[in-house]
Parts: structure tokens; C-alpha cells; sequence
């Protein structure tokens, strides 16, 4: 089978552009960011989704893996979740990366060990939640946005 | 020297087998030479959905398309064929009628992206993907799990069958497809040689094989090798029915439905 390597971007930019010139400045502390991806249509998951936007059902059968992020946007803590049990339920933390850095960026790399979120039954999903490290309004640079660019791979569960 | 090439595709003046598993028959074709070498490759584009098409959820509910060639989240397609203007068949660019019984279409279909669900329908419009017997139906509009492939799915199109491509999308995101096809254009003769058909079913001779997904004996199949080659196959048999085997493919090489078609070598 082909698995398929891809960017997803995360945003805390509500209209969900990818251009980094959106001067919207963030008014909340804490949430779930929106994704976006050449992958699919529309620049962000599908709005009618019950859980809202932000979340990314893993299909059936394969793994998602994260090979490596870059975190834009400090103080700012951003965190990996999984839907523990059944589709949208049960929220579980999968990778938490903190950028204390002022204007700066946080590059993680997981090397040949990325991290695996199994998706057995299809229920599984993973969803971006940011939390500022103070007020929203303490963001800096980015035009004062948390972005996070995940590496990212949909692999049929049975190949490593 | 290897049979198939770095595409996996048959090398000129080697041996295709496409075998069917309803009827334990295969086809045995020589690779005379390929239409398309060097250019082994079409960039097709999205999936053919049209804007604004309706298709069914894994949910029980529907979805449309935001725009051509989009698979919408938790969407099936139907049996769908791949259009193209200037083919014989402007719907189906897979389709040649029986009169073009010296070309057959071994085609490797791979779909961006990777996890979007791949199956198949031959002939169009019938799910041959059955677990134990008939007891359960699969493919790619069930949620039962198999009859499906992930990105990816190889076949031979064989003349005067339209075959149905279905793809499946089990995530919650509208997703951009691609389509690549890597193919060859077989220019082929069906070898005049009992005991090389024999030697090559019984795996005693090189040969690419391609196992098409019937499951059942479906009259358009068996109609359409028919009409095209005279027959609808060789009986797979043991090494153990070398003699059998061999006088009955001797028969099919030589009775008049197969040697009027001219497809002997």
C-alpha cells in the first residue's frame, strides 16, 4: 500500500488562511486549533463535523504518525490529542511541546521514532490544542497567532 | 532475465496470467510487445466525481462534492470508470470492444491520498468481495474492513468488460485526489502450445501473474472472453493432471471458436 506523508498546519488563525500576513490577533487563551492541509479542500476540516473544527479521524486500519513539528508563536504550549474511546470522546494527550521563546520557533524531530496513534476501528482521531503560557494577548510575532506545522504520516497499520 | 520490469509491468515477449478465482480458469497471454514503453505512466488527475455529485456515507447519510474530483469526508463512490475524450469508449478509457482481442490493459491504479480506500468491480456494478462463501459482503462501502485496498490496486482490463473503480474516503475531511496510472499497452497472442500452458499454470514456467477479485461466475465475464478469444479460459489443474490437462487445452487451441479469432502465436 502507498502511505501517505503530508503537512497538517495548525492554527489558532480563525479564518483558517495559510497566509502568515492575517493581522487577527488572538483573543483566547485556550482551544482547539483549526487544520489545514494541501490535502484537503477548503483550507479547513469540515466545519459540520460534530466535535467542530480542529479534528482529524484516523481511517481505519492504518497508523498516524508524527515524524516532527516546528511550533510557531511563544509563550505558547501546544498539545497532541487522541480520542481514547470511540470517535470524539475521552480526549487523551499524545505529545505536548512547550516554545518559551519570544519571537522564536520550536523544531521538534522524533528521528526514527515517531509517535503512533493507532486506528484499529476507525474511531480513533487526533485533534491540536493551544494554551497561551499567560494571556492571549502576550503572543508575539505571527501576527500574534500560534501556528504548528506537523510532519505527518497515514500508514496501513500492519507496515513499520 | 526478470519477468516484469522496475513498474512491474510485463516484459516484452514474457508470459501474463491473468487468473479468475470463480472459475479456477486463467488466460494466458504472450507480451509481444508494449504500445506504451517508456511512457509507462498517466497523470489522470482527480478521482471523476463532478461538482456537486451525491454520494453515500459510511453514516447512512449522503454527501456532495464541493467540486470535481473531490472525495468528500466519510463518502463512497459507486462503480465509477474513467472518462476520456478521443477513446474508443469516451466514458470508460479502459474499455476496447472483443474486435481488439491483440490488446489488453495491465494497469496499476495509485490514488493520492495514500489512505483513501481503492476497490474493484468486475464486472461494473457487481461487488464481487465476499468473506466465507457469500456469507459476507465487503469492499470499499462497507465497514466491515476488507475488500478494499489502501492507495493502490493492480489489474488487467480485458476487452468487452467495463469494470467498476470504486474509492472510499472513512475520514471526517473533504479530500483532494489525485489519480496516476502506471500501465502498459500489451500487444498480445495467446501461446499455441498445450504443454508451455500447462508448464506456466502448474508455475513451472515463468510468468507475471494477476489475479482479477471475482468471486463469483458472472455471465458478462464469461461472455466477454467468449466473444473475444473463443473461449473463457484453461482449467488451473495440479502437476499431477499433466496429461489430462494438456490434451484439454489442446482441444480449446484447436477447435474453431479459438483458431477463427487469429489470436494464436
Amino acid at each position: 500500500m502507498t502511505s501517505q506523508v503530508f503537512t497538517i498546519h495548525a492554527t489558532t488563525n480563525t479564518s483558517g488562511c495559510l497566509n502568515d500576513g492575517v493581522s487577527s490577533t488572538l483573543t483566547q487563551a485556550s482551544g482547539i486549533m483549526f487544520l489545514t492541509s494541501d490535502l484537503w479542500s477548503g483550507n479547513v476540516v469540515n466545519q459540520s463535523d460534530a466535535l467542530g473544527a480542529g479534528v482529524f479521524r484516523i481511517p481505519k486500519g492504518c497508523n498516524f504518525k508524527i515524524w516532527e513539528n516546528t511550533l510557531y508563536g511563544a509563550p505558547a504550549t501546544v498539545m497532541v490529542q487522541s480520542s481514547s474511546d470511540g470517535y470524539g470522546s475521552s480526549w487523551t494527550p499524545v505529545k505536548t511541546d512547550t516554545n518559551p521563546t519570544v519571537n522564536g520557533e520550536l523544531v521538534i524531530k522524533h528521528g526514527a521514532r515517531p509517535i503512533i496513534i493507532q486506528s484499529p476501528d476507525g474511531n480513533k482521531a487526533v485533534r491540536f490544542l493551544y494554551n497561551v503560557n499567560g494571556t492571549a494577548e502576550t503572543i508575539s510575532g505571527n501576527n500574534n497567532n500560534i501556528y504548528a506545522d506537523y510532519t505527518v504520516e497515514v500508514v496501513e497499520s500492519n507496515l513499520f | 532475465m526478470a519477468v516484469t520490469d522496475k513498474n512491474g509491468l510485463v516484459n516484452d515477449n514474457e508470459l501474463l496470467v491473468v487468473y479468475m478465482p470463480n472459475s479456477n480458469k486463467a488466460m494466458v497471454y504472450r507480451v509481444i510487445a508494449r504500445q506504451n514503453r517508456g511512457f509507462e505512466r498517466i497523470d489522470y488527475g482527480g478521482i471523476p466525481t463532478t461538482a456537486g455529485q451525491v454520494l453515500n456515507t459510511y453514516d447512512g447519510s449522503t454527501n456532495a462534492t464541493g467540486y470535481a474530483g473531490e472525495l468528500p469526508a466519510r463518502s463512497y463512490t459507486a462503480g465509477i470508470t474513467f472518462p476520456l475524450s478521443g477513446v474508443w469508449d469516451s466514458t470508460d478509457m479502459w474499455f476496447v470492444p472483443y474486435t481488439w482481442n491483440d490488446r489488453v490493459f495491465h494497469v496499476k491504479t495509485h490514488i493520492t491520498p495514500g489512505f483513501a480506500r481503492v476497490g474493484m468491480q468486475i464486472p461494473r456494478g457487481v461487488n464481487q468481495s465476499r468473506f466465507q462463501k457469500e456469507r459476507v459482503v465487503g469492499g470499499v462501502d462497507q465497514s466491515v474492513g476488507f475488500g478494499y485496498n489502501f492507495g493502490e490496486m493492480e489489474t488487467v482490463h480485458l476487452p468487452e468488460i467495463h469494470y467498476g473503480y470504486t474509492f472510499g474516503n472513512d475520514t471526517n475531511i473533504d479530500l483532494r485526489s489525485g489519480v496516476k496510472f502506471v500501465y502498459g499497452e500489451y500487444y498480445v497472442k495467446i501461446p499455441n502450445s498445450a504443454s508451455l500452458i500447462f508448464d506456466v499454470l502448474s508455475r513451472n514456467y515463468p510468468a507475471h501473474w494477476v489475479g482479477l477479485p471475482v468471486s463469483t461466475v458472472d455471465a458478462t465475464i464469461t461472455q466477454g472472453l467468449k466473444k473475444t478469444w473463443g473461449f473463457d479460459g484453461f482449467t488451473v489443474y495440479p502437476n499431477s493432471f499433466r496429461t489430462n490437462a494438456i490434451a484439454e487445452y489442446g482441444a480449446i487451441l484447436g477447435s474453431p471458436d479459438v483458431t477463427s479469432q487469429g489470436v494464436l502465436m
